[in-house]
C-alpha cells in the first residue's frame, strides 16, 4: 500500500507530464499490474476532464449588459493607459 | 499499453492545444494594439471574448455571486487602463486573470481575511491518503457525470476546496493554463502549485468518488425495496 501510494503521488505530475521517461515508464508498469492504482488513474483523469467540460462560464445577460455600460461610462472618460 | 495509449492522447491533445493557443494569442496581441491606438470597439470584442472564463474565476475564487458582479467590472476596467503596460511577455489572457486574481485577493484580504490567511489547511502532500477508486465513478459514462446533477456535484466538490488550491485547480483543470502560467498568475512557485494541485485533484476525486459510491448504494436499496 504505502509503494501505491507513492505511485498515486505522482499521478498528477505524470498527467502533467511533469516527471522524467524513467519514472514514467516505472509509473506505467505499475498501473498494467495494479489494478486499484490503476483505478485511481482512471478516476483521476476522469476528474480532469470533467474540470474541462462540467463548470460553466455563463455570465447572465444582465450582468453582461451592466458590464457594458459600466466600462463605457468610465472608460470613454479617460483615454486607454491613463 | 492502456495508459501508454492514453498519455499519447493527451501529449497529442496538449500539442493540439499548443498551437490553438499560439494562435489566439497572436489575435489578441493585434486587438490590443488597435485598443491601443484608440479603438474602443476592439476592447468591447476583448470583453466580449473573456467575460465568461473571469467570471467564472472570480465566482469560484470569492463566493459571493452579490461581489462577483463589481469585481468583474473592476477588472475589466483594470485592464483597459493597464493596457499600454502589456509587454507581452506572457499572452493577453494570463495577464488578464493576473488582474483577476489581484482584484478578488484584494477584496477578500480586506473583507474576508480569513479565507486566504487559513488556505492551506489541507495540510502538506505526503499526508495525502490513498483512497481506492469506487468502481461506480470510473464506470459511470460521462454524460451522466456531466448531467445537470452531475455538474452541480462537481461544483460543489471544487467549492468546499481551501482557497488557494481551489484557485490552481480552477486555473490549471478548467481554464486550461500551464503550470507556467498559473505560477505567474497566483505569484507562486512551480513546486507549490504541482502540490496544491495535486491536492486539490485528489480531494475532488475523492468526493466524486464518495458521492458516486453513495449514490449507487441508495439505487441498489431503492431497486431492492428496502428502506431506512
Amino acid at each position: 500500500m504505502t509503494r501505491c501510494k507513492e505511485f498515486c503521488d505522482r499521478l498528477s505530475d505524470y498527467l502533467d507530464g511533469e516527471i522524467g521517461k524513467n519514472e514514467c515508464i516505472l509509473i506505467e508498469e505499475h498501473l498494467d499490474v495494479c489494478p486499484p492504482c490503476a483505478g485511481v488513474f482512471e478516476a483521476l483523469k476522469t476528474t480532469l476532464q470533467l474540470c474541462r467540460e462540467g463548470v460553466s462560464e455563463e455570465v447572465p445577460q444582465e450582468v453582461q449588459a451592466r458590464l457594458k455600460t459600466f466600462l463605457r461610462q468610465h472608460c470613454h472618460n479617460q483615454e486607454c493607459g491613463e | 499499453m492502456v495508459k501508454r495509449a492514453a498519455l499519447h492522447l493527451l501529449t497529442c491533445s496538449s500539442l493540439r492545444v499548443s498551437a490553438d493557443r499560439v494562435e489566439i494569442m497572436d489575435e489578441d496581441r493585434e486587438i490590443v494594439a488597435r485598443v491601443v491606438d484608440g479603438d474602443y470597439d476592439a476592447f468591447e470584442m476583448l470583453v466580449e471574448k473573456y467575460q465568461g472564463r473571469i467570471y467564472r474565476h472570480l465566482r469560484k475564487m470569492v463566493h459571493d455571486n452579490s461581489q462577483v458582479e463589481d469585481l468583474l467590472q473592476e477588472t475589466f476596467l483594470s485592464a483597459y487602463r493597464g493596457l499600454h503596460g502589456f509587454a507581452g511577455s506572457s499572452s493577453f489572457a494570463t495577464w488578464l486573470f493576473r488582474i483577476a486574481t489581484n482584484t478578488a485577493l484584494m477584496f477578500l484580504r480586506k473583507n474576508h481575511p480569513e479565507v486566504v490567511e487559513f488556505s492551506d489547511e489541507i495540510g502538506n502532500r505526503s499526508d495525502i491518503h490513498f483512497v481506492p477508486a469506487s468502481p461506480e465513478f470510473i464506470s459511470t459514462p460521462l454524460d451522466m457525470l456531466l448531467s445537470q446533477e452531475g455538474k452541480r456535484k462537481l461544483e460543489r466538490a471544487i467549492d468546499s476546496l481551501p482557497f488557494m488550491y481551489r484557485t490552481v485547480l480552477v486555473l490549471r483543470d478548467v481554464e486550461g493554463f500551464s503550470l507556467e502560467e498559473v505560477s505567474r498568475i497566483m505569484e507562486s512557485s512551480i513546486p507549490a502549485v504541482k502540490s496544491r494541485l495535486h491536492r486539490a485533484r485528489h480531494s475532488v476525486r475523492e468526493a466524486l468518488n464518495a458521492y458516486y459510491a453513495e449514490r449507487n448504494t441508495s439505487s441498489k436499496r431503492s431497486a431492492s425495496g428496502h428502506h431506512d
